[in-house]
């Protein structure tokens, strides 16, 4: 810039100041215009230009300012001289005339007013026209002094001149500038100078001097102010935008390397505007070594070709910090001696750089991941319709190259499967139309196959709302579509098997504060139910208008558990059917925790009334096995293979003599007699290998007590289809009657045979004899043995009709014939019968006789009384006697407590029938207690021998009691030892109460 | 010179069954029969009487068989005598008990009187 003054001051001096004047005005004025009025549309570089404009312009015009001022001054002070002149040349002289003249003139005609005021008259002895022009007065106002200048000068200068005045008093010149205000108003900046003349007292008798009107130049001088101002601040902004920019400017000259920077340079260098440049060499170090040449080839280029240059280089900065900058430059001539002068701007690009590599870069980057997307991606433009980039995915979903799109871009269109052909084009129609689209369709991938794809589009506006572009992606969603497709499958399946439940229906379902809310229900329901799946999704709480309320409750209940911990929920409720009946249902509901976290319930429900009948009539059988079980008469066990008792039934308990609970504690071994657990278990083994299909086998069992029980024990394995063995079944027979009788038989045979051998050994033994011919000659000897022979087959006879009668009466096979009998008869009839055995012993006979009538069979009863008489003559002594009586009586039969100091047993009382008590009494040895009852058994005898001595069977007793028994009567002793015996028999008078039929009487049933 | 006759004693409470035993042994074997009708009344005759058997009938009233047996076996002046049993009775029981007696043999009743002496004889080895 130092040598641009120089040049313009060159300028200037040639054109006239107003000119200079005009050319800064409107400089300023054009170059504040263009500053301000284009600034914000403007790129860097423009406002860079304007900028470098604005600042030129302005520094011109501060030059010029300068300049004019220069000149001003100079005037003035040629006025000065002359004014000076002029007064030290006041006494005329003809050179000094001539010298006077040549001045008046030059007064007259210079634009400058000049006065000359005397200070007594305070008029002015002379003005020249400028002055009164000046003024805005005329010369003669002037001079006749008609208004005073001070009260013309403007208020606020006034204070200023007075001041001035007072030290021209004193001495000093006056040189103020100030305004005054002319007689027609306007105001006129003047510049006043003067000086007092004073005589040789030294008093002020003239004042000398010059005004002129620099309205002009202080107008100028105010625009340049201004301007100044105006420069400054637009200094200032230009400073700013230079920043804003990041724009600095410079000046150089390479011939003395002068270098002027900008602020904003410095800045952009990292250096402090308050240094110095720094020089050629400094700056390019700070230029990396790569970009050095380049910088430097543009500058030498410039100087060389004076062509303008533009180049991106990077400078690193102090900090070493690296910034790109565009340097602009451009070369020019000059008339300075420095010739060559360098100017330019450099701006710091390195935000934009880094924007732009970091662009680059992610634009790599999506370039890479568009090559290697399987997704198309995709932009049309508008206007064109063609297809400003389409991603390499494009070849390998559609077998097309990418190439191909671009020349014809509806070329993708071929590949779509004419089905979804329509679909794709309307979706297309309604892209343009403004609301984003999602499309799917089919396409012939590249493959051959068919490839689902999902494309989605939106569209780009300008800054007008038309549309520009069209972007989008494209993917291959074939998988997935199938995955939907074979979800949809798997719906459908689900559904149509909900729906063809038999008698039952699926559901999904909710739960909130254990209110469920159905999200499914299959068709099912309205059969089961009569409510169709719609109509319970709205409302759930129809379910229970067909519910049962205990069920209800329960089932809440239950939910309500198994909300709680989540567990499955099992449920047979009753509803009422469409036709009023009462189904049952089975309710299964699991729940199932879904991807959000939330719960459902999947559940089913299935008509199970049949199902439930049958459990019904199952159970119902079930309880009659179970009584059946339980109430059985005969002993009845379940055992484990290994013999642990599963069950058993009361009586089993009451043979063996153990709880239920201690039996199912232990084994059959356990409560087994010893000597019979070897066979058990084998037999046990047979049913186990499958050799025996079941086994039977007496056995004892061993009591809680101790007691040998005997028992008929049957056992048979219980198989599963599969044929394993699941347990035992026992039957158990408590034997110990059986078996007594079975004993008491054994030794009724025994007795009886050995009672049967022993006279056939003497009938035998005697007619051997006699067959022998050993007696053939001594008749006595034989007739002994033939005597024997015949008693002893009597006594053959007697026993074997005993036995059969005994037998007879036992079977059961009696028919009685019942008649009305005179008790004296049937009495006299026994007594009879034994008449004569009663002769043979020397035993008397006594009789009573009693008028009373019994329906009895004769010929039983009549056995009964002579068999009680044989017994009785039997043990009498000889000379002995037997009383037979009879006597009636009524209500308790039982015997009186006689004096024998023996308890007996009473016989059972029958009802107040009446009776007839028959007794039999004899002087005998007597019976001891301990064999009242045992007496009336068969073969039992007080003593063995008694059979021998007299004859008897043994079983006469027995006969008796059966006799009397089946006639509905007893029979019972009494006696004392070494006394006698009593027998009574009482037979009630009609059939007793206990008899079956009245007409004839009919053995007891059982035998046992 | 003398044939020592054998001497038996016959213990029956049956008075029919000594006579045939005594007459069949009398008349078809020639030997002394001495008869008891009770299990005592034969005790105290063993004891006095010179005997070469006894047949003892098991079933009697009073000192049965048995007992009537193992008497005659504790005594010392008897214990050699042989006995012979003579028993109607046919169970198992009875029998084992039989077995379980030191006696030289049993004949069951009913006898055949002709043969009943050598049925002695042969289990007496005479």
């Amino acid at each position: 810039m130092l040598t641009l003054p120089a040049v313009l001051r060159r300028l200037l001096n040639r054109v006239p100041l107003r000119w200079a004047l005009l050319l800064l005005g409107g400089m300023v004025i054009v170059g504040t215009v263009v500053i301000l009025g284009r600034l914000p549309n403007w790129s860097g570089q423009q406002i860079a230009l304007s900028f470098k404009v604005g600042a030129v312009a302005l520094g011109v015009s501060l030059l010029t300012n300068a300049l004019s001022l220069n000149r001003l001054r100079h005037l003035q002070s040629v006025n000065q001289q002359l004014a000076a002149a002029q007064l030290n040349q006041w006494l005329p002289t003809n050179d000094s005339i001539s010298e006077l003249n040549h001045l008046r003139q030059l007064a007259e005609t210079v634009r400058e007013g000049f006065f000359v005021y005397e200070t007594e008259s305070k008029l002015y002895s002379y003005v020249n026209p400028a002055y009164a022009t000046i003024k805005g007065e005329s010369l003669q106002a002037v001079y006749q002094g008609m208004s005073h200048w001070l009260d013309n000068i403007h208020p606020e200068d006034r204070p200023q001149i007075d001041a001035a005045l007072e030290r021209e008093a004193q001495g000093e010149n006056f040189y103020q500038e100030y305004r005054y205000i002319l007689p027609d108003g306007k105001v006129r900046w003047l510049i006043s100078k003067a000086f007092p003349i004073r005589d040789e007292t030294g008093t002020i008798t003239r004042i000398v001097g010059t005004v002129e009107d620099i309205s002009d130049r202080k107008a100028t001088e105010l625009a340049l102010q201004e301007s100044e101002a105006r420069y400054r601040a637009s200094e200032a902004n230009l400073l700013n935008a230079q920043q804003i920019a990041h724009l600095g400017s410079w000046e150089f000259m390479p011939a003395t390397e002068m270098i002027n920077w900008s602020e904003e340079l410095f800045h952009i260098f990292g250096l402090d505007p308050t240094d110095s440049e720094p020089a050629y060499a400094e700056i390019m170090a700070m230029i990396p070594e790569a970009d050095r040449c380049i910088v430097a080839t543009a500058i030498n280029q410039a100087i060389t070709n004076g062509t303008p240059y533009e180049i991106e280089h990077r400078i690193q900065r102090p900090d070493g910090m690296i910034r790109h900058l565009v340097s602009k430059g451009q070369a020019e001539m000059t008339n300075l001696p420095q010739g060559i002068r360098l100017f330019g701007t450099a701006l710091d690009i390195t935000d934009r750089k880094q924007a732009e590599l970091g662009l680059q870069a992610s634009e790599a980057r999506f370039q890479e991941i568009a090559q290697t997307l399987n997704q198309i991606s995709y932009v049309i433009c508008v206007a064109t319709g063609q297809y400003l980039y389409i991603s390499p995915a494009y070849e390998r979903l559609w077998g097309y190259s990418c190439a191909s799109l671009y020349q014809n871009p509806s070329s993708w269109l071929d590949r779509v499967v004419p089905e979804d052909l329509d679909l794709v084009k309307a979706g297309l129609q309604k892209l343009l139309a403004g609301t984003k689209k999602r499309l799917q369709y089919r396409i012939f991938s590249a493959t051959g196959g068919i490839c689902w794809i999902e494309s989605e589009s939106s569209i780009v506006y300008d800054e007008n709302g038309n549309p520009l572009r069209i972007v989008g992606i494209a993917d291959d969603i074939t998988d997935r579509k199938q995955l939907e497709q074979s979800l949809q499958e798997r719906e459908a399946m689900l559904r149509a098997i909900g729906d063809n439940l038999p008698k039952g229906f699926i559901y999904q379902c909710t739960y909130e504060s254990g209110i469920s809310h159905y999200t499914y229900i299959s068709a099912g329901i309205e059969r089961l139910l009569g409510l169709r799946p719609e109509e319970v999704i709205a409302n759930p709480v129809l379910t229970r208008s067909v519910g049962f309320d205990e069920d209800l409750a329960y089932a809440d209940q239950i939910i309500q558990t198994a909300l709680q911990h989540l567990a499955p929920i099992e449920l047979q409720m009753r509803h009422r059917s469409l036709d009023g009946t009462v189904g049952w249902s089975a309710i299964r509901e699991t729940p199932r925790q879904l991807a959000d976290g939330q719960f459902v319930w999947d559940g089913v429900e299935i008509d199970i009334t049949d199902f439930k009948r049958i459990e019904t009539a199952l159970r119902t059988s079930e309880e009659l096995f179970r009584k059946a079980f339980h109430d059985a008469p005969i002993g009845m066990s379940l055992t484990t293979p290994d013999g642990q008792y599963l069950k058993v039934n009361a009586r089993f308990c009451e043979i063996t003599g153990y709880t239920e609970a201690e039996l199912l504690r232990c084994t059959f071994q356990d409560i087994t007699d010893p000597a019979d657990v070897m066979g058990d278990l084998e037999g046990v083994q047979r049913l186990i290998t499958g050799e025996a299909r079941s086994f039977q086998m007496q056995k004892r069992y061993v009591t809680k007590t101790g007691e040998v029980v005997p028992v008929l024990m049957s056992t048979a394995p219980i198989r599963d289809h599969t044929g394993e063995l699941l347990y035992f079944v026992g039957h158990v027979q408590d034997i110990r009657d059986r078996l007594k009788v079975e004993r008491m038989k054994d030794e009724f045979i025994s007795v009886v045979s050995h009672e049967l051998r022993t006279p056939l050994t003497s009938i035998r033994g005697a007619l051997g004899i006699l067959e022998s011919g050993v007696f053939k000659d001594r008749p006595e000897k034989a007739n002994h043995m033939l005597q024997i022979a015949v008693s002893n087959s009597d006594r053959l006879v007697r026993l074997v009709n005993d036995i059969l009668t005994f037998e007879r009466l036992e079977s059961g096979k009696v028919q009685y014939e019942l008649t009305q009998c005179q008790v004296t008869d049937l009495m006299q009839e026994a007594v009879d019968g034994v008449q004569v055995i009663a002769d043979q012993t020397s035993v008397t006979l006594s009789m009573t006789s009693l008028n009373a009538t019994v329906l009895v069979s004769r010929d039983e009863i009549v056995q009964a009384l002579t068999n009680l008489l044989s017994n009785a003559i039997k043990f009498s002594s000889p000379g002995a006697t037997v009383w037979l009586r009879a006597k009636p009586g009524t209500g308790d039969w039982s015997p009186k407590n006689g004096g024998t100091g023996c308890d007996l047993r009473s016989p059972a009382t029958h009802s107040a029938n009446s009776y007839i008590l028959f007794s039999v009494e004899d002087q005998g040895r007597g019976i001891p207690c301990d064999k009242f009852e045992s007496i009336f058994d068969q073969f039992q005898q007080v003593d063995v021998s008694d059979s021998r001595i007299k004859g008897g069977t043994g079983l006469g007793l027995a006969i008796c009691k059966k006799i009397v028994q089946q006639h509905g009567g007893q029979i019972w002793l009494d006696s004392t030892l070494g006394q006698g015996s009593i027998f009574y028999v009482a037979l009630p008078i009609g059939p007793a109460s206990g008899s079956s039929h009245p007409a004839h009487l009919a053995s007891p049933s059982s035998r046992r | 010179m003398t044939i020592m006759t054998k001497r038996v004693l016959i213990i029956d409470d049956e008075r029919d069954i000594r006579d045939v035993v005594r007459v069949s042994l009398e008349e078809f074997a020639g030997w002394e029969v001495l008869t008891a009708a009770s299990g005592l009344e034969g005790l105290q005759m063993a004891l006095v009487e010179e005997l070469d058997a006894i047949l003892l009938d098991i079933s009697m009233p009073g000192m049965d068989g048995f007992q009537i047996c193992q008497e005659l076996q504790n005594q010392a002046t008897t214990r050699a005598i042989p006995i012979i049993m003579l028993t109607a009775k046919v169970l198992p029981d009875d029998r084992q008990r039989l077995k379980a007696l030191n006696v030289a043999g049993f004949i069951s009743k009913p006898f055949d009187p002709m043969t009943i002496w050598s049925q002695v004889a042969e289990s007496l080895n005479w």
